[in-house]
């Protein structure tokens, strides 16, 4: 409490001039927090102080739920650890991300197909998912979530990081084709379903799932924040021989496109097992397509193959009544 | 304690974000903030303003077009201009795409079938024409169109689309500020993350993208310190409208190479032809202040007068056009009916001369920022390519951007402006490598060069493969 209250002080005294460290207010270790002033003293920024204080409110309430909350936590801290990045370092074109940026191209034209079968309402070329909601879990610098609001969506991008929301918060308020459609949070899919159950189109957790340990309270969680009739997009990597050869020694250790240690191959999820998974919350698996990722031109293709890194999108069955859910996992067996 | 002073701040409040309150520079004037603008509104500058504008993907960005010329309605006189383009069936499509061509047509244009171009040091010529393979079920190989006809069309078509760009006319750029890459992200101020464009009116305008259309002496060019490979060629241009001895159809575009420089003389009309006269800049300035008798004089002895031949080269030639025969018995390659047409007087006052340059930047895009037209390649107009390579980029940036629109990408971010410069550059280096080498090929009348250009000219007027890549190249 000491502690907390020191750093409160210290914090509304560096309130004008940092953001960064306001983030880091909480419970860490000392060494930690050094580690993360040093940080944010490079995070100045311009941002105003009644703003600030916004953040802060919000960011405060997080803590402040996330300790009193009995809610079953799908996200790893090590995860968080691992995967908190500054805006330079997620929107950096020759970064950590680029092939997650280019990935766009094919995540983007997916969510739009998954989208298909509901009626649109305000859509104008420039603007084809206009008047959805879609929620962009684990969306770290909002890599996904800008592209997606650029297209009419109203995206709500949610991370168990603060550094991330704080990150995707000032790459998005420059660009007022973004600023409007976006709000990001930092929180877990299992509160935001106990506080927005049933309100988005469409939910997608988009590379995140391999991070998870938990996958079937996250599934369950994700699946109740998707209206009846909405659609599930998950792509991830897939768990087999060839996605450790690929997503790990080749990807993390010889090619270096991502920080070695980012992926835990125990923690990857195979088509199947994904597919039973969403199967068993209730929702109908319509489409899974696999994608090969070609680093010298730092393109991404689909194919036929879905044993490194695979697109799944499920729609929400309207009754999700038991038996139902029976026949989907019998029918997934059978195939 | 801590809690209740956070339960009263009110929990769980949503980092909604609001443009006016959260950011500085881009809300400060957000009436200033364009998605697209373009400096320079030439052809090639407006073009492109008219195809964004059209481009459905892009129908919530705003265009801004800016031009240093002041708003005037332009009346297409009867009295023809002296500057002249030659559009490529290409890029007569792309007009045609951005509802310019049918302005065009309503006013004036005259469609030519066939090129005719030959040697003065000796009889080597070659005819080209659309052949077997008709270029878009026409057998047209080309369109001359005076230069403020395309412009007219392209305004009137930019009146049409007020709506969705802006055109500011009488405006320059003073300064231009390109986002700093290397800087730390999360260092700076919100300003720095778009193109600022400071004009000469005193307004600063922040751009996602900015597209610099400002001709060969470009400044966004120099303003952004983008590296141009470029150097003068010791050739001036003479341009002029040609009355005609006889009223014929007039579907030909004539070019002779003379060792000063080409002389082409493309239709107008029955009776009008556009004069392009390449030569040395003495020889320019003489021709343009002389007496308009002597200047027709002239023109016709340059068409009509043979140079000394090396007999070697005679020879030669009429070795390779035998051989030539025996190739292509069917058709006479060596025909030496076609004559152009002699000129009886010149339009007054039509009379002007330009300098030459080669110019070439070393890359076309950087974020924010993209190069189109004249500002990223100067060609030698022998080839009547220039306008050409720039709709060119017009088409292809417009692709790019609608598929990155599409996506939903910030349309400004190098990923894709750097496929549209490999693109581009993939057509563009060749066309120019091309032309800059016919150009020096035919500057000289030693003996050698000339018989290496005559023997390949026949060659190449004989292999119909060849002669035909060479039109769908030139007629792209």
């Amino acid at each position: 409490m000491v502690r907390r209250r020191n750093s409160l002080v210290r914090h509304i005294f560096y309130m004008k001039y940092t953001v960064g460290h306001i983030l880091t207010v909480g419970s860490r270790g000392n060494k930690q927090k050094q580690a993360n002033m040093a940080a944010s003293c490079r995070m100045r920024c311009s941002i105003r102080s009644s703003q600030i204080g916004h953040i802060t409110r919000s960011l405060l309430c997080r803590k402040h739920f996330c300790s009193s909350t009995s809610t079953k936590n799908t996200v790893d801290e090590e995860e968080i650890e691992k995967l908190s990045r500054t805006t330079s370092d997620w929107w950096n074109p020759n970064g950590d991300f680029v092939a997650l940026h280019s990935m766009n191209k094919l995540r983007v034209s997916f969510i739009k197909n998954s989208l298909d079968h509901l009626p649109r309402q305000n859509i104008t070329p420039s603007k084809p998912l206009g008047g959805f909601r879609i929620l962009d879990v684990g969306c770290g610098g909002g890599i996904l979530s800008e592209p997606l609001a650029r297209l009419g969506a109203e995206v709500t991008g949610v991370d168990a990081s603060s550094r991330n929301i704080h990150s995707a918060l000032r790459h998005a308020c420059h660009d007022p084709m973004v600023a409007d459609r976006v709000r990001y949070k930092c929180t877990t899919v299992e509160e935001l379903a106990e506080e927005e159950p049933e309100s988005f189109d469409c939910v997608v957790a988009s590379e995140v799932i391999e991070h998870v340990t938990d996958k079937d309270t996250f599934i369950s969680a994700s699946t109740q924040l998707v209206k009846p009739g909405g659609t599930l997009v998950i792509t991830t990597i897939s768990q087999t021989a060839l996605s450790y050869a690929a997503a790990i020694v080749g990807a993390e250790y010889i090619l270096r496109l991502v920080t070695p240690g980012t992926h835990d191959w125990n923690k990857f999820v195979t088509v199947d097992e994904l597919r039973a998974l969403v199967s068993q919350y209730g929702s109908e698996v319509v489409d899974v397509k696999g994608m090969f990722y070609v680093p010298v031109c730092n393109k991404w293709c689909w194919i036929e193959d879905t044993s490194v890194n695979f697109a799944l999108s499920a729609i929400k069955l309207a009754e999700t009544s038991p038996e139902m859910t029976s026949d989907t996992q019998t029918t997934q067996t059978e195939t | 304690m801590f809690s209740s002073v956070r339960k009263s701040l009110g929990c769980k409040q949503f980092l909604k974000l609001r443009v006016c309150s959260f950011c500085s520079a881009a809300s400060k004037d957000v009436h200033d903030f364009y998605d697209v603008t373009i400096v320079g509104g030439g052809m090639v500058g407006a073009s492109l303003a008219c195809a964004l504008g059209l481009e459905r993907t892009l129908d919530d960005h705003k265009i801004l077009l800016l031009e240093a010329a002041p708003d005037k309605p332009q009346n297409i006189t009867s009295a023809y201009s002296n500057r002249v383009s030659n559009i490529t069936p290409g890029s007569k499509r792309l007009l045609e795409s951005i509802g310019a061509w049918d302005h065009i047509c309503k006013m004036r244009y005259k469609p030519f079938r066939r090129m005719h171009v030959w040697d003065a040091c000796s009889d080597a010529h070659i005819s080209f024409d659309p052949g077997s393979r008709e270029l878009d079920g026409s057998a047209d190989m080309g369109f001359i169109v005076e230069n403020p006809v395309t412009l007219a069309a392209l305004t009137k078509q930019l009146k049409t689309l007020q709506s969705r760009v802006k055109v500011l006319h009488g405006t320059k750029l003073k300064r231009l500020t390109l986002p700093d890459l290397t800087r730390d992200m999360d260092d700076k101020d919100v300003g720095h993350t778009w193109a600022s464009l400071e004009l000469n009116d005193g307004r600063t305008v922040h751009s996602r993208l900015v597209i610099g259309a400002d001709g060969p002496q470009s400044l966004v060019r120099k303003q952004a310190s983008m590296d141009c490979l470029s150097w003068k060629y010791d050739q001036s241009g003479v341009v002029a409208t040609l009355h005609l001895g006889e009223i014929t159809e007039n579907i030909v575009a004539w070019q002779k190479f003379l060792p000063t420089g080409p002389i082409a003389l493309l239709p107008l009309t029955e009776n009008l032809s556009s004069l392009v006269w390449s030569t040395t800049p003495e020889h320019a300035k003489e021709l343009v202040s002389m007496e308009e008798d002597r200047f027709v004089d002239a023109v016709n002895n340059a068409f009509w007068e043979d140079f000394d031949r090396n007999p070697l080269v005679d020879q030669a030639t009429r070795m390779s056009y035998l051989l030539a025969s025996f190739i292509q018995p069917w058709t006479n390659v060596a025909s030496g009916t076609q004559s152009p047409p002699s000129v009886s007087s010149v339009e007054e006052g039509s009379r002007a001369m330009f300098p030459y340059g080669f110019g070439h930047a070393t890359e076309y895009v950087r974020p924010r920022l993209a190069l189109i037209g004249d500002a990223a390649h100067r060609v030698h107009p022998l080839a009547g390519q220039g306008v050409n390579l720039g709709f060119g980029d017009v088409a292809c940036l417009r692709d790019v951007l609608s598929e990155a629109a599409e996506e939903g990408k910030d349309i400004g971010s190098l990923e894709h402006l750097l496929s549209y410069e490999t693109k581009r550059q993939q057509s563009v280096v060749p066309m120019m490598t091309a032309i800059d080498t016919l150009k020096r090929l035919y500057s000289t009348s030693s003996p050698l060069p000339v018989l290496a250009r005559s023997v390949g000219l026949i060659a190449t007027s004989t292999l119909l493969p060849i002669k035909e890549q060479i039109v769908g190249f030139a007629t792209r």
